[in-house]
């Protein structure tokens, strides 16, 4: 199996449309992360603000993915395979699976709260070799990221208990939602309704990030008047 | 007692002390003023010289620490950093 997902036709364009949005909204988290970063020197907002950037990145290669190498299958669906496009363009997947991995497990570690540079590196290689050297490679990765975003998620969830503050509570459901579109994202090579779904998840999930983030801004701003 | 401080609230007690003495201090006013035992006021004040949030002044009489612009920053800034991370898990 090299179907990486399969879409439904009526989707093609709005997809796009929506990672460029999805690219911009994470890198707009990106930076600001960077810009905090540059004031305080704590490393996890240094990471957090590497792994948006890989988001980033991922959303960029995976709307140009679906601009120049989906496949039509009739009337219904068209599909990202490995197995129907020239060797060159197997870089512009890998280069989408590639930032994907980097941001999750970017993510993750971040979560961590460790320094060891090591398990960062453990955790890439692991992931990649589950992608390079799998026979079902889309299934078997998509599954190693969702159980990464499960960690995730358990991460967020604890800091929420722990605290008042809504916008915690907020971003610990954009995570929660993150985690479900990694679960749909599985089924992905073989049912197209769940690329619509990932897409759906991914958009309400960024509305909560990114009205977060505005909010800290918003919060930045009023202090400063 | 109060709730536990975070790194980020220690770090800011610990620049806005330096700060209320005319932004110089003693080791032992630090210790005093921040409600740290020695060795953790010591490593913080490692981590503090090494990310020029303060510097370090060797005089006759001991040890002088100086807060310097990127840590009075780090004071004026303090809720949003505080806001950010804690609002995006980090804290």
């Amino acid at each position: 199996m090299e179907t990486i997902y399969v879409m439904p036709n009526w989707f093609f364009g709005a997809d796009i449309i929506l990672e460029l949005l999805f690219a911009i909204l994470t890198l707009a988290i990106a930076l600001y992360a960077f810009k905090i970063y540059r004031l305080s020197d704590q490393r996890e907002l240094k990471f957090f603000g590497i792994s948006f950037s890989f988001f980033s990145l991922s959303y960029l290669f995976w709307a140009a993915n679906n601009l120049f190498l989906l496949s039509v299958l009739g009337n219904e669906s068209r599909e990202l395979s490995l197995k129907d496009i020239g060797f060159y363009n197997h870089i512009g997947i890998y280069l989408y699976l590639g930032a994907l991995i980097l941001g999750v497990v970017t993510l993750f570690y971040t979560t961590l709260k460790t320094e060891s540079k090591r398990i960062y590196l453990l955790l890439v290689i692991l992931t990649a070799t589950t992608f390079l050297f799998s026979l079902n490679k889309a299934t078997s990765l998509y599954t190693v990221l969702a159980i990464f975003f499960l960690f995730i998620f358990a991460h967020y969830f604890r800091e929420c208990r722990k605290t008042t503050n809504k916008l915690t509570r907020r971003n610990t459901l954009a995570m929660g939602l993150l985690f479900l579109g990694s679960i749909a994202f599985i089924y992905a090579p073989s049912y197209y309704v769940n690329y619509v779904i990932v897409h759906l998840l991914h958009g309400i999930a960024y509305a909560l990030l990114i009205s977060s983030l505005i909010n800290v801004i918003n919060k930045h701003g009023q202090k400063k008047k | 007692m109060g709730k536990k401080r975070n790194r980020l609230q220690v770090i800011y007690d610990i620049l806005n002390v330096i700060r209320e003495k005319s932004g110089r201090i003693k080791p032992t006013h630090i210790l005093y003023k921040s409600n740290l035992s020695y060795q953790m006021m010591e490593d913080y004040l490692d981590e503090l010289k090494l990310k020029q949030f303060i510097v370090e002044q060797k005089t006759k009489t001991g040890k002088t620490y100086i807060i310097t612009d990127k840590g009075i920053k780090y004071i004026q800034e303090y809720s949003t950093i505080n806001n950010f991370m804690d609002a995006f898990g980090l804290g």
